[in-house]
């Protein structure tokens, strides 16, 4: 179909690829955002003492849970709109990966408070503190470097989980390489390319996830240490 | 919209055979992936500074690209320099090697595990490196990482899903072809979500009864 | 003991159960303003209970507690606004077997964070405050440590400074030396006994130390299986205790 040398023909690909790059980092950025809050407000909600507070949380979590991410994205996409709710397929793709991830950050969120000391919280009260002081100022700033390694990890799932909206024609990386297959063919060259350009687009998370693994444990004592 | 109950006589039958499909490629999958993490974890602990580091660089590489990617990468370039495999096989392979990655860590982590004292033991004992590991840290080792391996079978499960892209008539493949031809899409994709709710949630209560067993 | 004044804290009849184990039955008593009480008893006996529940980190289960006259917490009538419950705790500060120091928070960070955040206390006076505080406890030098970077005796003491931040009239302290290596026991005892002669808290002290239950003390109470079982003047109890039951724990803790 084509006679471009290898060069040639990354040359004529990299625009394509490049705009579709842009658009998976979109879609990232955008669900990693939709996720952190779903997740912190589920996370919280699951701990509230009233079970009617926790109920519907569960509910939400054990449903994205336990489904595929790809069948919810389908579902999102042909559903939706058979009852009225119409949604562009960036949306819709973005709101399934937040709800999606945020099903896990919320289990992150809830086991990570419940990991720091009860002592801490009988503190707080100890020195009369408002539950919402406790929560602020003891309790999270504890609870959050516990939620870092596997925040990090999620990212790098939900970085890879963008290329599934693709095949509701959102032109993201994945897509892209499909259409210029589909154009030019040479399928080795265009989906190498695109393995590559996730890989790279992957590793300042990896460097990251390494960097907060090795941390893990030591975020108090360094404080002072290193002054 | 009103949900079409007759048409549910036609789906679940059809749901089913998919989910049948979807069970064996995701049990194919899941051997391919703990043979392959074994074998990694394995070759690692006694490989080389060069070997070791060769072997981290896939192992990223793997886990770092999405699955989708990679399955097309099997499906449609791997065919062209080599024998060709049926969609099915092309997909347990695709799903395996990914999953081969993540498991690969638990193996080693779990390897880490047992203590010192058994492998002396085993010294002590005049095992060799094959018994060792067959009759002493293999089954210490199933022990501890089963529950994790569990769950990285429901993320199996779950990722099945994609074989769908590769002309996999999984669960999902059926859904989408029924829905296609007959635009039943509410009912279809429906029926889909409670039957795929089911079997995951029931895979994710016995992975927790395992865990608090095995504890 | 005379009735003239409100008493600092009172128990009216608090029962307080788990199921069907009942860890404090129908107790009651009361402590007077700048009175030292200390409660000793074999463990289980309910001694923590009590200070917990004057904390409001445990409920009665009936029965009810009062803090200079106004509720605290009540097991049987209507359930208290938080405000009101903060009013009345406002007065009782109380350290911890652990300590429970804030490991984010330097020494410090630790004393000045109630009194900005509790009492809106601007951030230079309670920095002032708190390094005089540190002071007292002698950890002027340790202000900028973190809780990791002290040892077990400093971070109670420190605990000690942050409790006594808040101004309490009453002071809770909850086996505060248990937690600690035998050589630092001293350090943190000497800084509650300075305390005592130089400040007109209520204090009630739960702890194993029969030497420190006794000198710190205007009263001591002996406690088993949730009841009290002896109250008297430290020099009685200890030396020619009424009950048998008491007579055989001293005996117990003196081998």
């Amino acid at each position: 179909m084509n006679d471009y040398s290898l060069t040639e023909f990354l040359m004529r690909i990299a625009p394509a690829l490049g705009r579709g790059a842009l658009v998976s980092i979109e879609v990232a950025l955008v669900s990693a955002v939709g996720a952190l809050l779903i997740g912190f407000v589920t996370g919280l909600a699951r701990l509230s003492p009233h079970w009617y507070v926790r109920l519907p949380f569960v509910a939400y979590v054990e449903l994205f849970r336990s489904t595929s991410s790809l069948v919810q994205i389908f579902y999102f996409f042909y559903v939706l709109p058979l009852v009225g709710i119409r949604l562009d397929a960036f949306l819709t793709g973005a709101l399934v990966l937040s709800l999606n991830f945020g099903a896990y950050v919320s289990e992150v969120v809830r086991s990570a408070v419940q990991s720091v000391n009860p002592g801490q919280w009988q503190a707080g009260v100890a020195l009369n503190m408002e539950r919402a002081q406790i929560f602020r100022r003891i309790i999270l700033p504890q609870a959050f470097p516990v939620m870092l390694p596997a925040l990090g990890n999620y990212a790098l799932e939900l970085l890879k989980a963008t290329s599934l909206v693709s095949l509701i024609t959102i032109t993201e990386l994945t897509f892209a390489g499909s259409q210029l297959v589909q154009f030019y063919g040479r399928p080795t060259t265009i989906y190498l390319a695109v393995f590559t350009i996730y890989l790279v687009m992957a590793l300042p998370l990896v460097a990251l996830n390494h960097h907060i693994e090795r941390r893990a444990g030591g975020v108090w004592q360094g404080k002072v240490r290193h002054k | 919209m009103n949900f079409d109950l007759n048409s549910i006589n036609v789906i679940l039958p059809l749901l089913l055979q998919g989910l049948k499909v979807t069970v064996i490629a995701s049990t194919g999958a899941v051997i391919v992936a703990i043979a392959l993490g074994l074998l990694i974890a394995i070759v690692r602990r006694s490989a080389g500074r060069a070997l070791r580091l060769a072997i981290d660089t896939v192992v990223t590489v793997v886990r770092s690209t999405p699955l989708l990617v990679q399955l097309y990468l099997l499906f449609y370039v791997l065919p062209l320099y080599g024998p060709a495999m049926s969609p099915m096989t092309t997909g347990i392979l695709g799903l395996g090697i990914h999953y081969c990655a993540y498991l690969s860590e638990v193996f080693r982590a779990g390897i880490d595990a047992v203590p010192k004292g058994q492998w002396e033991a085993a010294i002590a004992l005049q095992f060799n490196r094959l018994q060792t590991w067959r009759r002493l840290i293999i089954p210490q080792v199933v022990r501890i990482v089963l529950p994790q391996v569990g769950n990285y079978f429901i993320s199996i499960y779950k990722h099945s899903s994609l074989l769908a892209t590769i002309t996999v008539v999984e669960i999902l493949g059926t859904t989408l072809n029924y829905a296609g031809e007959t635009f039943r899409y509410f009912e279809a994709f429906t029926l889909l979500g409670i039957i795929y709710f089911i079997v995951g949630f029931s895979l994710s209560r016995t992975v927790g009864y395992l865990e608090r067993r095995l504890a | 003991m005379n009735n003239q004044s409100t008493p600092a804290a009172e128990f009216v009849d608090v029962t307080k159960s788990y199921g069907t184990l009942e860890v404090l039955q129908n107790l009651s008593f009361s402590i007077a303003p700048a009175e030292r009480v200390s409660l000793i008893g074999p463990s289980g006996s309910g001694k923590t209970t009590i200070l917990r529940m004057l904390m409001t980190l445990e409920q009665p289960t009936s029965g009810d507690i009062r803090v200079f006259g106004k509720p605290l917490s009540s097991g049987t009538g209507p359930r208290l606004r938080e405000q009101d419950v903060r009013a009345a705790r406002a007065h009782i500060g109380m350290v911890f077997q652990q300590f429970n120091l804030f490991p984010h928070m330097s020494a410090i960070g630790n004393v000045m964070e109630a009194p900005m955040q509790v009492l809106g206390m601007a951030k230079d006076d309670a920095r002032a405050m708190a390094q005089a505080l540190l002071d007292r406890v002698g950890l002027g030098a340790k202000a900028d440590s973190y809780p990791s970077q002290l040892s077990g005796g400093q971070q109670q003491r420190v605990a000690i400074a942050r409790a006594l931040a808040m101004k309490p009239q009453i002071m809770l302290l909850d086996e505060i030396t248990s937690a600690l290596d035998p050589e630092l026991i001293g350090e943190v005892l000497d800084v509650v006994h300075s305390l005592a002669s130089e400040t007109r808290m209520a204090m009630l002290v739960v702890t194993h130390e029969m030497g420190f239950a006794r000198d710190i003390a205007d009263r001591v109470i002996f406690m088993e299986k949730g009841r009290i079982v002896e109250e008297g003047l430290p020099d009685q109890v200890f030396e020619d205790p009424a009950s048998e039951r008491t007579r055989s724990f001293l005996r117990s803790v003196r081998r």
